[in-house]
């Protein structure tokens, strides 16, 4: 990138050039950043397949919902309700509930976002619980360039740093390439799992929210105690409640905790 | 097909709407520690059914995700450190 540091003189096709390798840039980042969440997926859109068909689903079926749809809560109960018998009505109301957490995580990643309809269309279909995070939380270096997209605005008395949507859209694109091949895998080898082979797949999705919340939460004392009320309240709804209603309540509650008792500004933010 | 539409609706609304709209400020606080609250919900009672049977498992290997980013501040060897200890204990 270091030729394209001094522009300020250059004719108009090189910069147009040179945003366009800019956008490549944190495309190529974003899928690269992205990839832990495809390892992630992988097991789990597997396991759905394996089970989807279990309940009765052709493998082109199956394979088209995790196209369509493209949420692992939402797919699972999906499948889970088929099996028992439910009516389509009820699988649609209960994936609605389930995915009320995405309006609350989009309400908030849209303070991250500056995009015209379309790019928005197009990134709000890869919003999932993971893709939101660590969009969310990317720490981007600004690669050696003028006018880089990362803008800042000011929001109130504070300031927003907006994500590339080419980068937003490399980090969603890994991550839904992750989740349809483990579905088509789990199609094929339905019969021929090993054993034991989720467990350890399964604690990546986990691990890589750890690795995100970690850092964050070292340098602030709020960030961690909203993270550890977020995780207790879930905890404590899901008892009662289904993890989609859970998972909405304890975002909100924690997160509004958070506001009320450090709300004249938590550190790192 | 329902139940794609009943995803992408959620997902994209606040998106189309969101960047244009002036929030006032305990709002803009409030959204700003979504994400957090939201990796603690999501972590927590997840974790314990890595293996459903043995909770303890994906505590473990919480421990060694957490012990890991910590130290070495690095994604990759956070990932690797909990892998291992749940495919080892498993």
């Amino acid at each position: 990138m270091e030729s394209y540091t001094n522009l300020s003189g250059a004719p108009a096709k090189a910069r147009k050039n040179a945003a366009a390798w800019e956008q490549l840039w944190y495309f190529t980042k974003g899928l690269k950043q992205g990839l832990p969440i495809a390892l992630g997926y992988f097991p789990s859109a597997l396991a759905y397949g394996v089970m989807a068909l279990a309940a009765g689903l052709s493998a082109r079926q199956t394979i088209l919902i995790s196209v369509l749809v493209f949420s692992g809560a939402g797919q699972f109960m999906a499948v889970n309700l088929l099996s028992g018998g439910a009516p389509p009505l009820a699988i649609i109301t209960a994936n609605l509930v389930v995915n009320l957490r995405y309006f609350v995580m989009s309400a908030s990643f849209s303070r991250r976002l500056n995009v015209n309809w379309l790019q928005a269309a197009i990134i709000g279909f890869g919003v999932t619980d993971e893709t939101f995070v660590m969009n969310y939380l990317a720490d981007l270096e600004k690669p050696a360039l003028s006018g880089s997209p990362l803008g800042e605005r000011g929001t109130g008395n504070e300031q927003a740093v907006y994500l590339p949507p080419s980068y937003v859209l490399g980090v969603n694109s890994i991550s839904y390439a992750g989740w349809i091949l483990g579905t088509y895998a789990g199609t094929l080898f339905a019969d021929a799992l090993p054993p034991g082979f989720g467990a350890g797949m399964g604690i990546i999705l986990y691990a890589m929210f750890i690795a995100l919340l970690i850092p964050a939460a070292a340098g602030s004392w709020g960030i961690g105690g909203v993270a550890a009320a977020g995780g207790a309240l879930c905890w404590l709804l899901s008892q009662y409640l289904p993890f989609g209603w859970a998972m909405v309540l304890a975002t909100t509650l924690a997160a509004a905790g958070g506001v009320i008792i450090w709300g004249e500004g938590v550190d790192g933010l | 097909m329902g139940m794609a539409f009943v995803t992408y609706l959620p997902r994209t609304l606040p998106l189309l709407l969101g960047s244009e709209v002036r929030l006032p400020l305990w709002l803009e606080r409030w959204l700003k520690l979504v994400p957090y609250a939201a990796l603690g919900a999501l972590i927590f009672p997840g974790i314990l059914t890595v293996d459903p049977n043995r909770p303890w498992i994906g505590i473990l290997g919480g421990i060694a995700a957490a012990a890991a980013a910590w130290k070495w501040k690095n994604f990759v060897i956070a990932l690797a450190a909990a892998f291992l200890v749940v495919y080892i204990l498993s």
